[in-house]
């Protein structure tokens, strides 16, 4: 990753280095000139400062306005791979994304798939939360290349407003369905068909790398639930703390927006 | 010479379509003229001119309900199918059975008391109501008016095609010796559906011959009609008691009785019958249509082993069904293909879709899916196809571009969205796949529930409602304190089945004691059942500070139990 924010000298917005004249660059230096520096803006490793803010692609907000301020444009980013990492089920992690659910159904047709979950989603409480429980799509692949297959599948058909992926079995896994490599397919996919890649993952594989566009670490202390924003593209590593705070848990989260 | 037959014919002929009283008349002193004359009576009656009437035959199979049950029949021992809530009649019985002087009519008990080991079967309607539709398609061969007599019989009319099978004798024979060989079956011929229905319910048939030859005024067929039970017809048995108590036990007695009498005291059902069995009225029934069936057979140039290499061959015939299916307008949700070998059968694959579809696109994924995984026993060398056309096509409308096509992409979704369906179908199985349903129930593990596909062929209800509001109940209202107050805290997560806890201290442990927040909910439900369920929830937080969804129930000597149920992840 290679970093260059606006207080460096040369990469300002001044006109020499706009995107106009980048273009006319491979005429212009044919014959005559060729800085290193225009060499460097055309290599694609080079993140450009002006893009962080804006992000890419369609935002959704998550509903939690402490997460928001932290996340580029201000959401999650629904065409985009995002990894959860956890040490266990239910410290908060279905609640982070529920906001985001009911707006994207809404917004929307198509299905939540939610591949080799850990246990049943609860209608009830989907329904507190405003997520249509006959919109959720449970299935259980047998094997890690069936499940690699039919997330793929469903990243790709563009039926699927989301898809919510337990990668356990994928992390166990060895060669081309092992989750970092799985990572980059699904990240293009879900980018492509505009579809919002959920990942769930132990918290052990936050130092291995991986294609997200967000990786969040869910830590829990007592009542508190901190997010450590490990990988943010187009945006800043930080950490959220008790980023639920002020949300009525008794009202289904109804209050969060 | 041909003007003068026609003339003398005239007058006959006119005066039997309009004026059938002239008719009677007629006939009437031509029965007079035989008895002065005193001809043998069969002569005169064959000296009229040939009868045109239909003529129909009813094949009654009395061994339909074991026949539809002969999956779960044993042939070893003696089985009996039985009907009847409360007076358990027996309907059916096995040859096995016969042996031991079973019947079908004696009670339940009778035949327990016959023989003490008799399988038990209760009878099944609805199979055997397609058993005899399976049964009647094949019968189409004969005759092109084929209908159904539910529960055991059917109708068919064979004046058209007499010539054809030579005569009467020729096709009756052919029809119960070459079509039911498995199937034992009684018939019955007269010259309307309802008397052959009525005959062969009272195990009486006229000749066939006579029928065809004189129709309704065969003296035979009217003597026979006359001496059948009333429990032939299909009556109510309020009508048929009372008529019994009156005297009157056989269909004969009863078209001595006035009509208009008949229809004051027992509705208009029992003189339409009458009418509708001696052809005074018109008796309509549903001709049986089959199904329009696909079937196409492709012939490989040379042996294939590899499943893989079939989908060429496969593709060509699943074009073949597109071409036939729009031509049809039709859909299908079922097709089959078959693998031949050589010598006998290599291998069969059923693809399946969870919408109908007709085109090569719709089933192009689910084949590849599946020829993938599909073994060949030995090799191919040739493949056919087979499918029901019974669905109507229905075909999505494009928008123009200049619309705005909100509405165009949402049944568009939808398509797809079966599609994404199917493909999962096809390679993770029926059961892999499950819909999340809310039903209202207090039962917590009932109010949840998930709908796989092999639980119903159908599509998935409510699948992708495209006017879902999400919002019905507007913002305002649900920041209501009155109606926020009524939610419920409920777990995002749901264990399969509750999960015991342990308990030190008098209190509930889950990797360490459980700290109980709120509670307790109390959910009483299920008295119906053998067990209601009494429970107490709480919403208890671990010592990873999980929040956790525990219920406490007592056991018969008041001790406590608690149950982890859910995680509000």
């Amino acid at each position: 990753m290679v970093y260059k924010s606006t207080d460096e000298p040369g990469v300002g917005s001044g006109p020499t280095h706009s995107p106009s004249q980048e273009k006319e660059t491979p005429e212009a230096d044919s014959g005559v000139f060729f800085s290193p520096q225009q060499a460097l803006f055309e290599s694609a490793g080079l993140w450009r400062a002006n893009s962080l803010t804006s992000g890419q692609g369609p935002v959704c907000s998550s509903g939690y306005t402490k997460l928001d301020a932290c996340l580029p444009g201000g959401g999650w980013s629904t065409a985009g791979l995002t990894e959860l990492l956890t040490d266990s089920a239910g410290v908060g992690e279905l609640r982070l994304l529920m906001p985001a659910l009911s707006t994207l159904t809404a917004e929307r047709n198509g299905w939540v798939m939610w591949i080799a979950p850990p246990y049943l989603p609860n209608a009830p409480a989907l329904q507190q939360w405003q997520v249509p429980p006959s919109r959720m799509l449970v299935i259980h692949p047998r094997t890690p290349r069936d499940m690699a297959w039919a997330a793929e599948q469903a990243l790709t058909s563009g039926n699927c407003v989301a898809v919510l992926l337990w990668a356990r079995i994928l992390d166990r896994a060895r060669g081309n369905v092992s989750f970092q490599r799985l990572s980059r397919r699904l990240q293009l996919a879900a980018t492509e068909h505009r579809c919002w890649a959920v990942a769930f993952r132990d918290l052990e594989y936050r130092k291995t790398p991986s294609s997200s566009v967000l990786r969040i670490a869910i830590h829990a202390t007592g009542e508190k639930r901190d997010l450590e924003l490990l990988k943010v593209r187009g945006g800043r590593p930080t950490t959220v703390h008790d980023f639920d705070a002020g949300v009525d848990l008794e009202n289904g989260g109804a209050l969060v927006r | 010479m041909v003007s003068t037959p026609r003339t003398q014919s005239q007058p006959d002929l006119f005066s039997d379509v309009a004026d059938p009283q002239a008719h009677a008349a007629q006939r009437e002193r031509c029965a007079l003229q035989t008895a002065q004359v005193a001809p043998p009576p069969t002569t005169t009656t064959t000296a009229l001119a040939p009868s045109r009437e239909p003529v129909w035959v009813c094949l009654y199979f009395p061994g339909l309900p074991l026949q539809a049950l002969r999956a779960q029949c044993s042939t070893t021992q003696p089985a009996v199918v039985v009907e009847g809530d409360r007076q358990r009649t027996v309907i059916a019985i096995n040859r096995v059975a016969r042996q031991f002087g079973l019947m079908p009519g004696q009670s339940l008990r009778t035949a327990m008391a016959l023989c003490q080991d008799v399988q038990i079967l209760e009878r099944a309607p609805e199979q055997e109501q397609a058993l005899l539709a399976e049964l009647a398609e094949h019968l189409i061969a004969f005759s092109p008016q084929v209908c159904l007599q539910p529960p055991q019989a059917v109708l068919l009319e064979l004046r058209g095609s007499l010539r054809l099978f030579q005569g009467i004798d020729n096709l009756l024979a052919r029809l119960l010796s070459q079509c039911l060989p498995d199937h034992h079956v009684r018939f019955a011929v007269a010259p309307t559906p309802t008397s052959a229905y009525w005959l062969v319910r009272g195990g009486l048939s006229p000749d066939p011959q006579t029928i065809v030859k004189q129709g309704a005024a065969s003296t035979e067929f009217q003597q026979l009609l006359n001496a059948l039970d009333l429990s032939v017809t299909d009556w109510s048995e309020a009508a048929i008691s009372a008529l019994r108590e009156m005297g009157i036990y056989t269909i004969g007695d009863c078209r001595r009785l006035p009509r208009a009498g008949l229809a004051r005291r027992f509705g208009v059902s029992v003189p339409q019958g009458l009418a509708k069995a001696l052809g005074e009225l018109p008796d309509l029934r549903d001709v049986l249509v089959a199904p329009p069936r696909f079937d196409a057979i492709r012939q490989l140039d040379a042996e294939i082993a590899d499943a893989a290499a079939l989908q060429p061959v496969c593709e060509l015939l699943l074009r073949q069904l597109e071409t036939d299916l729009r031509s049809r307008q039709a859909a299908v949700r079922e097709i089959a293909f078959h693998f031949h070998a050589w010598r006998g059968h290599s291998g069969h694959l059923t693809l399946s879709l969870c919408a109908p579809g007709y085109r090569l696109s719709d089933w192009l994924p689910v084949l590849e899916a599946q020829l993938e995984r599909l073994e060949l026993m030995q090799p191919v060398v040739a493949v056919s196809l087979g499918a029901h056309a019974n669905d109507a096509l229905t075909a999505s409308t494009a928008a123009l571009d200049l619309t705005s096509d909100i509405q165009c992409a949402a049944t568009s979704v939808e398509a797809g969205g079966y599609a994404l369906l199917d493909r999962l179908r096809a390679r993770l199985g029926e059961t892999a796949i499950a819909q999340l349903t809310h039903v209202a129930e207090h039962r917590p593990e009932y109010a949840s529930q998930t709908i796989t596909l092999a639980d119903t062929k159908a599509p998935v209800p409510e699948v992708l409602p495209r006017d879902w509001q999400i919002r019905d109940v507007p913002l305002s209202e649900r920041d209501d304190g009155a109606l926020s107050s009524v939610w419920l805290q409920r777990p995002l997560w749901l264990l399969d089945s509750p999960q015991p806890l342990s308990i030190s201290d008098n209190r509930p442990c889950h990797q360490g004691v459980l700290v109980l927040n709120h509670g307790p909910e109390r959910i009483s439900s299920g008295w119906w059942e053998q067990r209601p369920s009494v429970r107490d929830y709480f919403v208890a937080t671990d010592i990873d500070a999980a929040r956790l969804w525990v219920f406490r129930t007592w056991t018969e000597d008041h001790e406590p139990q608690w149950w982890l149920h859910g995680i509000f992840g």
